[in-house]
């Protein structure tokens, strides 16, 4: 059971760690480096940690088993929208619609590592099996 | 686990003996390769084959009917899918989709295919799909 937690755990965690880095970086960019969006407010430490949140719990419902239905799968896609959606629109109202910017950043970076990590992981498994496969030839030739 | 091998004495039969105090799941599997036949009968222009098991690339079933295949020619079982899988050996072989049961030993690779689904390439150069439903079989057999 924990072998199936864990990985999900360590991926949510990177997921907050990065989204995090690049809001930060993007408060530092816009606020800095860019003249004339001095009406963009600053998003507070609070409001980042917030947005990564709200930014990464959705795609949790995303995780699933290797050997899930195909009911299950679209089930977990339509809450996983759903709960998107819904922090689309929570999270710009509690910022009293200010930061789309940022949200819309931000989502977009969740997408693109959710869709990095679902190119990863397959990739791993295979490597794993093929090295299983040169061990098991091996043997097969063995004297 | 010691493995003495003898050569029989003068009449003597062929035989396999076991000594163990547990019966663990590796003794098992080895008593089913030992015990699972080793040749199958296929059909090929009306004439009757006795195919080695060991020279099955894969079985698949199309429009009800069961194939057989080896590296270069392809025979028909009179089985229907589920039972040939009965008979060929558990560690040596595995259903990787509705109509496919995969020799393992003749895999070359395998390679993401989207969706959850995986590619298995056979030393034939041949390409099959595993099944999402089937990739935690596929992790099982290859001891993930």
């Amino acid at each position: 059971m924990l072998t199936k937690v864990w990985p999900t755990i360590k991926f949510i965690f990177t997921l907050f760690c990065s989204i995090t880095t690049v809001q930060i970086i993007m408060n530092v960019v816009i606020h800095s480096l860019i003249r004339g969006l001095e009406s963009m407010p600053y998003l507070y430490m609070q409001q980042i940690l917030l947005l990564s949140a709200g930014s990464s719990i959705p795609t949790f419902i995303l995780m699933q088993r290797d050997d899930a239905s195909l009911l299950e799968t679209w089930i977990r896609k339509v809450l996983h929208f759903i709960v998107t959606i819904a922090a689309i629109i929570a999270l710009p109202t509690y910022f009293d619609w200010n930061n789309q910017f940022a949200i819309v950043i931000s989502f977009i970076v969740v997408y693109i590592a959710a869709l990095i990590m679902w190119e990863m992981q397959p990739k791993r498994l295979a490597n794993q099996i093929n090295e299983r496969i040169v061990e098991i030839n091996k043997e097969k030739f063995k004297p | 686990m010691r493995v003495i091998i003898r050569d029989p004495i003068k009449d003597e039969e062929d035989s396999i003996t076991i000594c163990v105090r547990n019966m663990t799941e590796n003794v098992l599997r080895a008593i089913n390769l030992i015990k699972s036949p080793s040749q199958l009968t296929v059909y090929s222009n009306n004439n009757a084959y006795i195919l080695p098991i060991a020279d099955i690339f894969y079985v698949e079933s199309v429009d009800l009917k069961t194939f057989v295949y080896t590296e270069n020619t392809i025979y028909q079982a009179k089985q229907k899918l589920y039972e040939v899988e009965s008979i060929l050996n558990d560690s040596e072989f595995l259903r990787i989709n509705r109509q496919t049961i995969i020799n393992i030993r003749r895999i070359q690779n395998v390679s993401p295919a989207g969706g959850g689904r995986f590619q298995a390439t056979l030393t034939n150069g041949e390409k099959l799909i595993v099944s999402r439903q089937n990739v935690s079989a596929l992790k099982e057999i290859f001891g993930l």
